[in-house]
């Protein structure tokens, strides 16, 4: 047999039958497509949500709040725990007005310790961190997000500048590393830093701290010690077997994990949906095949008398669908990396293609080819030429 | 070439019973020879055809083509003998829409294990002087060009024997006199044809006239031509 010119006489047909290989090919291109780019998208989603709990967590760490928390605790956890290396509290003051020379905007302000730049992981770029002096006499100076410095200063340099917190007046000493957006969604890069100090006595007037964050030597027994904080803090705050904590841990195994696999629901059910897509493709291909038969009985009747074999009137339809759904899975693939890189660009969520995903995604497509094009070549192999040819 | 002995066909038909298309007949084809079938409507022409041709098998009897008995093939083994050995000409053409007259031409050739596939298409439209409409697609051609193009697809491959069903029974007068003339053409350089005709001016210009009446088949004449 000749399989060159089997394969061009395939590509012949669908070429001269467009409209019927349009209609062939849309599911294929669109299941293509949904495969590709949700899971290039899903991938990326989820090491960019993976970096983002890294961000702020880090490895080994033990994230607690409470609002009965104070520093005392602190202490006495760190004392008693020597896996603990770095500690460091933070304080929540909330939304609050800013204002710079009449540019009126909301930022969220924090109270940072000094140690909070490797505990928090928010170094600064410009400026300089907190230093004791600033805690121990809540002084009045400011760390703001790149994106806040861009809103209240657009381009012009914050440092030195008086902004207003509230009503408050603070002076800006560094301007906090780009971080992005965090596991909930929100721009890390609008905060405000304040000392805590600061902030528990001049913002809110609090005597609790809120959230602090422990960095452990050895990140593979974070749970257990999270168990032995646990341990402390009921113990200080008299908590009786039985009752509930008041407050809250969470280990950055713990984050991790819960985001990894809220994104891996997500991720399952985009790939469902276009293995949906592609088994209604395979059934559209299917049908349309099948007419396609019954159209062109004559000229398969006339090619078993002029010699085709069974097998080779077969093929030459399991060829033609094939050949149309994996030039659609090609263009489906195109497609797809076209969507997700557009809504990469729209979400901010950054794509990974791997070369396994494509792979999957042409297989697919010829598997749909194949599965849906037996049917059809079967019948027409079955096709007796002195019946059909009158 | 063609050689059937005691060749019996029948067929059952709802509420008709059995009918009994051919009965027991004997016919030899010699290499070269030019043959006429006549007969009126249901006499069996294009059963006897269908069996020559190894379209359909006959119940009872012997074919021999080129010398092998053909009834042990199987339908590979005469779907390969169909397309070396036998060239066909349909009453309705058949030619592929949408294709061009040199890729009709070139089907045959897609099963077997040609190569020039290209240009022995063109030769063999060259043959039947259709070498101004190569790249014509069918619906572009008159009834009688189309089907001299039918008539090169039957060369391409060089076939033993052609078999024409009512090759002009769909041309006018004038186009179906050409279709005659190439056949004496081809049968002058040695192709073997036979040919089913209602018409018995075109079955006088065969070197040899069967006729088939009620599944038997009787030698008109001999040759009318020479």
């Amino acid at each position: 047999m000749n399989w060159k010119l089997m394969l061009t006489s395939s590509v012949r047909m669908m070429l001269r039958y467009k409209l019927r290989t349009l209609f062939m090919s849309i599911g294929v291109c669109l299941g293509v497509a949904t495969l590709i780019a949700g899971q290039a998208l899903g991938t990326g989603s989820q090491q960019q949500l993976a970096q983002r709990v890294d961000q702020m967590f880090g490895p080994g760490t033990i994230l607690i709040f409470s609002s009965t928390l104070n520093a005392a605790d602190l202490e006495e956890i760190s004392s008693q725990l020597d896996q603990v290396i770095a500690w460091a509290p933070r304080f929540t003051a909330g939304m609050s007005d800013v204002s710079y020379q009449g540019v009126d905007t909301r930022a969220t302000v924090f109270g940072h310790a000094q140690q909070a730049d490797f505990v928090w992981n928010r170094g600064v770029m410009a400026g300089r961190f907190f230093n004791s002096d600033d805690i121990s006499q809540a002084a009045r100076v400011a760390l703001i997000g790149t994106r806040l410095a861009e809103k209240l200063f657009t381009g012009a340099s914050a440092l030195d500048q008086q902004i207003l917190i509230g009503s408050i007046p603070f002076r800006i000493v560094g301007v906090l590393e780009p971080v992005g957006i965090d596991p909930h969604g929100e721009d890390r890069d609008e905060d405000v830093f304040v000392p805590i100090t600061t902030a528990m006595r001049r913002i809110s007037n609090s005597q609790y701290i809120g959230s602090a964050k422990l960095v452990v030597s050895n990140h593979e027994l974070v749970d257990q010690d999270a168990d032995q904080v646990a341990g402390i803090l009921r113990q200080r705050h008299r908590i009786a077997a039985g009752e509930r904590d008041d407050f809250a841990i969470y280990t950055s195994k713990f984050a991790g994990q819960a985001a990894v696999s809220a994104k891996q629901v997500v991720n399952t059910y985009v790939f469902a949906a276009s293995i949906v897509v592609l088994l209604v493709a395979a059934a559209v291909i299917s049908s349309i095949m099948l007419v396609v038969v019954r159209e062109r009985v004559s000229e398969i009747g006339l090619r078993k008398a002029i010699g085709a074999t069974k097998q080779q009137i077969s093929l030459q339809f399991l060829l033609e669908t094939a050949a149309v759904t994996l030039i659609s899975g090609l263009i489906g693939v195109g497609l797809g990396l076209l969507v997700a890189s557009v809504v990469s660009d729209y979400l901010a969520v950054p794509m990974v293609v791997g070369l396994p995903s494509i792979m999957l995604g042409l297989i697919a497509a010829l598997t749909v080819g194949v599965v849906s094009g037996l049917l059809p070549a079967k019948r027409a192999a079955g096709l007796e030429p002195i019946e059909v040819l009158r | 070439m063609i050689q059937l002995h005691n060749v019996s066909k029948s067929f059952v038909r709802p509420n008709e019973g059995r009918l009994e298309v051919l009965k027991a007949v004997d016919l030899t084809v010699d290499n070269g020879e030019f043959v006429a079938i006549t007969g009126p409507s249901g006499s069996g022409k294009s059963t006897l055809m269908n069996i020559l041709g190894l379209l359909d098998r006959a119940d009872s009897g012997e074919y021999k083509l080129l010398g092998r008995p053909v009834s042990k093939l199987s339908a590979t083994e005469l779907a390969k003998t169909r397309n070396r050995t036998i060239g066909f000409v349909f009453q309705q053409f058949h030619l592929l829409p949408r294709v061009t007259a040199t890729e009709n031409v070139e089907l045959p050739l897609l099963y077997s294990n040609s190569r020039n596939t290209t240009k022995k298409a063109i030769d063999a439209l060259c043959r039947v002087g259709l070498e101004e409409r190569l790249n014509h697609y069918p619906n572009e051609l008159s009834g009688g060009q189309q089907q001299r193009v039918a008539i090169a697809r039957a060369l391409v491959n060089s076939p033993d024997v052609i078999l024409a069903d009512e090759p002009t029974g769909n041309l006018d007068q004038e186009s179906g006199r050409q279709v005659m003339e190439l056949f004496s053409e081809l049968n002058r350089a040695g192709s073997t044809i036979l040919f089913i005709t209602h018409d018995q001016q075109l079955a006088r210009q065969a070197t040899r006239w069967i006729q088939i009446d009620a599944g038997l088949l009787h030698t008109h004449a001999p040759a009318g031509r020479n």
